[in-house]
Order: structure tokens, then C-alpha cells, then sequence
């Protein structure tokens, strides 16, 4: 809202390059910015000052509405609760609503409805039946088919996994990773989980304040806890853990993969070293 | 033991719905205790919640509140007065046009005279720490300090017990021991009941007691050494196990000679201190 009262300055001076093919967690806390941010990803909101560039689109301060278009198409966002906006009648024409807007022949549309609905891991029989016979978590599978209709380059989900019970959590997070080693698709992840975080992302950006806080790979950024701490965070149960035992211990192990069973062998092995 | 709230036999249909909600729930809520509730969605969790203060009233069984019964309408005032809800989304519970007021509005509705009023609001915000938010607007707080202002409207009602129904699913890190901290403070030091309605495995973990719920039905109590030793009836109850516990399985499978599974770190990083 320039030139109001309610001015106030989201974002400043972000500068982040995501490579083709890269899953980036996007992490800070309530506030830190970074909803605005990924809303600037996939042009619905403009930039102030500066520019976004998606593949070969490229979105400037003032740029024209003809480049919104194009990077809407790039970018596919799964919102906060997406199954909210779950509308038709049959679960097939919600499918088809995104690419038909962009004027997609209905046949082609159909096809893609049908093709989606099996990555996202449910049965075609479900196309035909009205969104809102569905459980929660077949909703949510849904409308998560409804943006891998559009076929888009980049995927940003918006805490996908909020309101979902751990077992439903683990398996949303798994059919995102798995679309995303299959179809090599660039994944941009927002989430308060620095567990999800550290088992999911090849990199690591933390929002603090408006401003690119952290950037980089998971090891360095968990390397930084005072920093962590600093902007709300802390680093995943893994590292917290391995810091107890190095205190303990005197040793000074680190931690290539961030899963348990990386951490016990680890541990283990340190114990066999100080048996022998 | 003195109970405070005892459900008992409780079976519940939502309007239209063929298969009951809640099916014969039987449970006893013990003064002073931190009691939570954990459950897969759609276990019938939240839905047993909202029965506690008489939101919702079982189409078979009971609830008594103190000598109150839930289904009384001469009853219900008073048990709304006694058992306090905050809920999952602190943007939907702000009624009031400042801190001040959104507490007062609570009060008002009691019909509280103003000079006990006063007193009350002031004592209350101070109990939770928020004094210095005193007449803040709510667009100026963040979602943990929404939620302490949520619980402060409570106290200012007297109340003996309050019900967090997810009430830290929304919050970042930071905002969910906030709150958790806070209502803490409230149960140790002025023994007010806490029953928790949580995904949050490692709150749980921190309980006096634990209450699984399954399809609707009461599928294990007990004190969470107890209940999260079963790792069985966790996985199909939609749970996952707290990370020690995880971890103490997977160093044992690393052949480290554990005695048992650890619930936390700290005595994790001990009993594999002895083992070095």
C-alpha cells in the first residue's frame, strides 16, 4: 500500500538465485517475510524496486501485465490449506479449470487430469466423484493435482503440511520429494520444520526481518546455531542431539545426512572407537 | 484422586452422519493434572474437546463438569465459566478492538461490574505476561502473543480448567513455547487443569498423562512412559514416535547395548555416557 499510512516495507534488497532443478527451504518465522516473498515468485505481487527472473521471463518494478502471465505459468503454488479452494463439481473438472483458463483443448485437459491424479497417488476412479466426498487428505491430494496440471517449471508449496497428523504429514512431504526426484522439478518449500527442512532440501534460505538472512547448504547453515537462534530458529533434533554428545563425549563428530539412522551410526561408532 | 471433568459413555453424531463421531468415550480428567490428547485426524479428538465445555452434547453418555452436567441448561454458563477453550487459529478468536477490550469482552458478557473488571483484565495480562500489549491492537501482535491474550481472557473468567485445542499448530517455534511456557506456569504454580489437544508429540511427551484416540474411540491412557512405548498402537493411531525414542531404537539396532528406549535427550546422552 505506497504512498498510505499502512506503508511498511516487506522485503528488502533480496538477492537469491534457485538453480534449475534445486529443492530450496524457505524457513523464518511469523513474519520474517517469507509469504510475501514466494507471492513475488509466481507474480501476485510486483515487485517495488528490482526484478524476478524465471527461466527466460522476467518481471521488472513496473514490468507489464503480459509478464505476470508467463511466470504464473512457471510457477505452480500449493497455498496453506489448498483443499479450501477446491470448487467444482467432480473432482476432474477441478483438475481441468487451470489448464483450460491458459486455453487448453478440453480433450488435452482431460488427459492431464487423468495423468496427474496418479501422481499424486490417487485412483482414476476418484476424477468422476465431487471433491467434497473426499477426506481431508485426498482433498489435499487434489488440489495439490490441480497445480501439477499446469505443468509448472517450479513448485512452491506454502507449508504444505499444516493441520495434518504426523503419519499424513510424512506422506505429503514423501509425494513432493518423490515428484521432485522423478521429474527433476525445482521445489521451493516454506515451512516453519527445520526437521523438514534438513531431510528434504539440498538448500537452505532463512528469512529474518525482510531480509535473506541465511543461504546455503544444510550443513553450513546448521553450523550456525547462535544465528538460528537469533531469528527464532533453532537447528534440527539431529544436530541438537550430536552437540549434547559431542559436549559429553569431547568428541567433535559432524553430521553429513540429518536422519536418525545417519546420527545413530555415528554415535555407535564413536562408542566402538572409545571400547577399542 | 478428585476429578474435575468425567465423560462418560459418550457416543456422538455429527447432524446426517451415519457413523458416530465419538463412540462410547469414557474418561476421567483429574485436578490439577496436564492431561493430553493425541490423535490421528479425524480420531474424534477435537470433536471430544468441544464436548468438555458443552460446545457440542453426546447423543449418548454424560459430561459432568464439578457437579455440572454439560446437558443442563441451567448448568452450561457455569461450565463455560469453569473450562476455557483457546483454539487452533489466533486470528479467529480476537473479538475485541485492543488487548484491553478483548478481555473485557468476556467479562462483559458475564456481567461483571467495571471496577472488578478493571482489576481483573489487569491481573490477568500480567499473568501472562502480555502487560506491556495492554492497549495494542491485535494486527500489532504476533500469532503466539494472540494466543496468551486468548488465555488471559480466560482467566480473567476464574476458570479451573483450559482446553488448548491445537492451539500452537499455527504458531512458529518460537510462539509455540510461548504459549506452552505460559499455560505451563499456570498448571505448576496455581494448579489450574490443562488438557491438551496436540500433534505435538514432544508436549505430549512432557504430560502428566496421555489419551490416545482411534476412530472415534479411546484406544490407550496412561503416562506417557507407558504410552509411548508402544510403538504398535502410536503407528496406527496416524502418530510418530518422539525423536529419543526413535533414536534409542536405532542405536540399539546399531548394536549399542541400551537397557531401553529414553524419552529424552538428556537421558539419552547418560545412559550412552555409562556405555562408553
Amino acid at each position: 500500500m505506497e504512498g498510505t499510512p499502512f506503508e511498511r516495507r516487506a522485503l528488502h534488497d533480496i538477492n537469491l538465485d534457485i538453480a534449475d532443478g534445486t529443492f530450496l527451504a524457505l524457513i523464518g518465522h511469523t513474519g520474517s517475510g517469507k509469504s510475501t516473498l514466494i507471492q513475488h515468485l509466481n507474480g501476485l505481487l510486483k515487485p517495488s524496486a528490482g526484478s524476478i527472473k524465471m527461466g527466460s521471463t522476467e518481471l521488472k518494478a513496473g514490468g507489464k501485465k503480459q509478464d505476470l502471465k508467463s511466470l504464473r505459468k512457471k510457477a505452480g503454488i500449493v497455498f496453506q490449506y489448498p483443499e479450501h479452494q477446491l470448487f467444482e463439481e467432480t473432482v476432474e473438472k477441478d483438475i481441468m479449470f487451470g489448464p483450460r483458463n491458459f486455453g487448453v483443448s478440453e480433450e488435452t485437459a482431460r488427459l492431464t487430469a487423468a495423468k496427474v491424479i496418479e501422481m499424486v497417488g490417487l485412483p482414476e476412479s476418484v476424477l468422476q466423484k465431487s471433491p467434497f466426498d473426499l477426506s481431508g487428505g485426498q482433498m489435499r491430494r487434489v488440489a495439490i493435482a490441480g497445480v501439477l496440471a499446469m505443468n509448472p517449471e517450479v513448485l512452491i508449496l506454502d507449508e504444505p503440511t499444516a493441520g495434518l497428523d504426523p503419519a499424513g504429514r510424512v506422506e505429503i512431504m514423501e509425494l513432493f520429494y518423490s515428484l521432485h526426484e522423478r521429474n527433476n522439478l525445482t521445489t521451493i518449500l516454506v515451512t516453519h520444520s527445520m526437521e523438514d527442512a534438513s531431510r528434504y532440501a539440498d538448500e537452505i534460505a532463512v528469512m529474518h526481518k525482510g531480509e535473506l538472512y541465511l543461504h546455503g547448504k544444510p550443513t553450513d547453515i546448521f553450523s550456525e546455531r547462535e544465528a538460528l537462534q537469533k531469528a527464532g530458529l533453532d537447528v534440527p533434533e539431529t544436530v541438537q542431539f550430536l552437540q549434547k554428545w559431542n559436549e559429553k563425549s569431547g568428541l567433535n563428530l559432524a553430521l553429513s545426512k540429518f536422519t536418525v539412522d545417519e546420527l545413530a551410526k555415528q554415535v555407535s561408532q564413536s562408542l566402538k572407537k572409545r571400547g577399542n | 484422586m478428585e476429578n474435575i471433568i468425567t465423560v462418560k459413555d459418550v457416543t456422538f453424531y455429527y447432524p446426517g452422519e451415519e457413523t458416530p463421531t465419538l463412540k462410547g468415550v469414557t474418561l476421567d480428567v483429574h485436578k490439577g493434572e496436564w492431561l493430553s490428547i493425541v490423535g490421528h485426524n479425524g480420531s474424534g479428538k477435537s470433536t471430544l474437546a468441544k464436548m468438555l465445555n458443552g460446545l457440542l452434547l453426546p447423543n449418548e453418555g454424560a459430561v459432568y463438569v464439578s457437579q455440572y452436567t454439560t446437558g443442563l441448561p441451567d448448568d452450561i454458563w457455569e461450565i463455560r465459566r469453569l473450562v476455557g477453550m483457546v483454539f487452533q487459529n489466533p486470528d479467529n478468536q480476537f473479538v475485541g478492538t485492543s488487548v484491553q477490550d478483548d478481555i473485557a469482552f468476556g467479562l462483559e458478557n458475564f456481567g461483571v461490574p467495571r471496577d472488578e473488571m478493571v482489576k481483573r483484565i489487569n491481573e490477568s495480562i500480567e499473568r501472562v505476561g502480555m502487560e506491556a500489549f495492554l492497549n495494542q491492537e491485535p494486527h500489532q501482535l504476533s500469532g503466539g502473543q494472540k494466543q496468551r491474550v486468548a488465555i488471559a481472557g480466560i482467566l480473567a473468567q476464574k476458570p479451573s480448567v483450559i482446553v488448548l485445542d491445537e492451539a500452537t499448530s499455527m504458531l512458529d517455534p518460537i510462539g509455540r513455547i510461548e504459549v506452552i511456557e505460559t499455560v505451563r506456569e499456570l498448571n505448576e504454580k496455581e494448579g489450574i487443569t490443562v488438557i491438551s489437544i496436540t500433534h505435538d508429540l514432544e508436549e505430549a511427551l512432557s504430560a502428566d498423562r496421555v489419551v490416545v484416540m482411534k476412530m472415534g474411540e479411546k484406544a490407550a491412557e496412561g503416562v506417557p512412559e507407558d504410552i509411548f512405548q508402544q510403538r504398535e498402537l502410536l503407528k496406527s493411531a496416524g502418530l510418530d514416535l518422539p525423536f529419543s525414542l526413535k533414536l534409542s531404537e536405532a542405536l540399539r539396532q546399531q548394536g549399542v547395548e541400551l537397557d531401553k528406549s529414553y524419552l529424552t535427550q538428556e537421558e539419552l546422552v547418560n545412559a550412552l555416557w555409562k556405555l562408553a
